[in-house]
């Protein structure tokens, strides 16, 4: 299933020996790194990928999406469509629609992605850096304003009454 | 979820020893969270472990958060108190260990650095180090947010904060053990952290105080004579 091409690399293919059924066709096609493998160098391909043994190197798998499962272990920058972390990685993860540290996962490392999941439980290290779309920014805050909104009987009460012993204010703030 | 209101101080930390977590209005997070809202790219430091929650609150801001869970990566290092005659030898390892706990390059400057409840549970020097450290990550108008104790008894470890809105905490805590508070105050906390000024601070019923600190630069001592 992995063939190292002539630059050093590991590109994945999808065997061709198996006589392969028109509705498999059309299944979307997985490479699993299987947890007693170890693979060095870059990992670059045309299907989603699927890492259970260990990998050090850089993942490339831009239009596909890669999932780390709970055994898997990965020294290695991650590109992918999206990316699911229930392992171990070091390093950093592009996600170009999500990353999700799922309820297992440990990351050390730098995040870019779109949308950014942590699980509770999950271990967490590193910078996220988000850019809100025009359309989630704004229904962001129209939901904060809503709840603000629903919740400002109980807040003006809450407030009143956890509010200081003591409060003051030395410069605005 | 529970709303725990009206708090008192003991019925704060009892409650923080169940299980499940809490809701926990904040004072100084609305004026700290309408400062982010704005054209550029800010930059917050959680110094707590990393929560969804608050990851999800951030991600409508354009921002980068950087969560450095300090507390659990600081015990690694095991650090005892030092003799009298080790203490600058201190001094200089603790600023070692705090540069490798927040390895961020020189041109990274904060908006807001988020310390929770974390400076209850290092020891004065600790706050120097990390003060001392935090500077370096500083602008003039960088506001840091910490949590102070002034009950007796507070959780044997940080507890975990999230931010739920923009009023809005979420805590729960790791284990039911105690221990005393340091219960620092103002003056202490002035001289530990110089360059940080106490922008806001307020007292709340549940036994902690809000401390907003504003970075105001540090000030080059001037040559002797």
């Amino acid at each position: 299933m992995w063939k190292k091409n002539e630059s050093g690399s590991f590109t994945s293919q999808a065997p061709t020996h198996m006589p392969v059924s028109q509705p498999e066709r059309s299944r979307k096609e997985l490479s699993t790194i299987g947890s007693s493998m170890t693979i060095t160098g870059e990992l670059t391909g045309n299907e989603d990928l699927e890492v259970h043994g260990k990998v050090e190197g850089t993942v490339s798998l831009k239009k596909h999406s890669v999932l780390i499962g709970e055994r898997g272990r990965v020294k290695a920058d991650i590109c992918a469509k999206s990316i699911r972390v229930g392992g171990e990685v070091k390093g950093n993860l592009f996600g170009e629609d999500e990353v999700i540290i799922l309820q297992t996962g440990r990351v050390e490392g730098d995040i870019k992605a779109a949308r950014v999941t942590l699980e509770n439980g999950s271990k967490f290290k590193g910078s996220i850096d988000m850019e809100p779309k025009g359309d989630e920014k704004e229904r962001s805050s129209a939901e904060d304003s809503a709840a603000k909104a629903a919740k400002s009987g109980e807040n003006g009460r809450l407030a009143a009454q956890s509010s200081s012993l003591t409060s003051r204010s030395t410069s605005p703030v | 979820m529970e709303l725990t209101s009206p708090w008192t101080a003991e019925q704060f930390w009892r409650t923080s020893r169940a299980k499940g977590s809490r809701e926990y209005h904040s004072l100084a997070l609305p004026g700290l969270v309408a400062r982010l809202d704005g054209e550029r790219k800010f930059r917050v430091l959680d110094l707590g472990p990393a929560h969804g929650l608050t990851v999800e609150f951030f991600s409508r801001f354009s921002c980068k958060l950087y969560i450095a869970d300090l507390y659990r990566t600081l015990q690694s290092y095991g650090i005892e108190p030092p003799d009298d005659e080790e203490e600058d030898e201190e001094g200089d390892r603790l600023s070692k260990i705090f540069a490798e706990l927040l390895p961020y390059d020189p041109y990274t400057r904060f908006d807001l650095v988020l310390a929770w409840d974390l400076l209850n549970y290092l020891e004065p020097r600790e706050i120097e180090a990390l003060s001392r450290r935090l500077a370096r990550s500083s602008h003039a108008a960088t506001r840091l947010f910490a949590m102070i104790a002034i009950h007796q008894e507070i959780p044997a470890r940080p507890c975990g904060f999230k931010i739920r809105d923009s009023e809005t905490l979420e805590y729960d805590t790791v284990t039911p053990e105690t221990r005393s508070a340091p219960r620092h105050k103002e003056p202490t906390l002035r001289r530990l952290m110089p360059g940080f000024e106490v922008g806001s601070t307020c007292v709340l019923r549940n036994g902690l105080q809000e401390y907003v600190f504003v970075f105001s630069g540090l000030t080059t001592p001037s040559p002797a004579g």
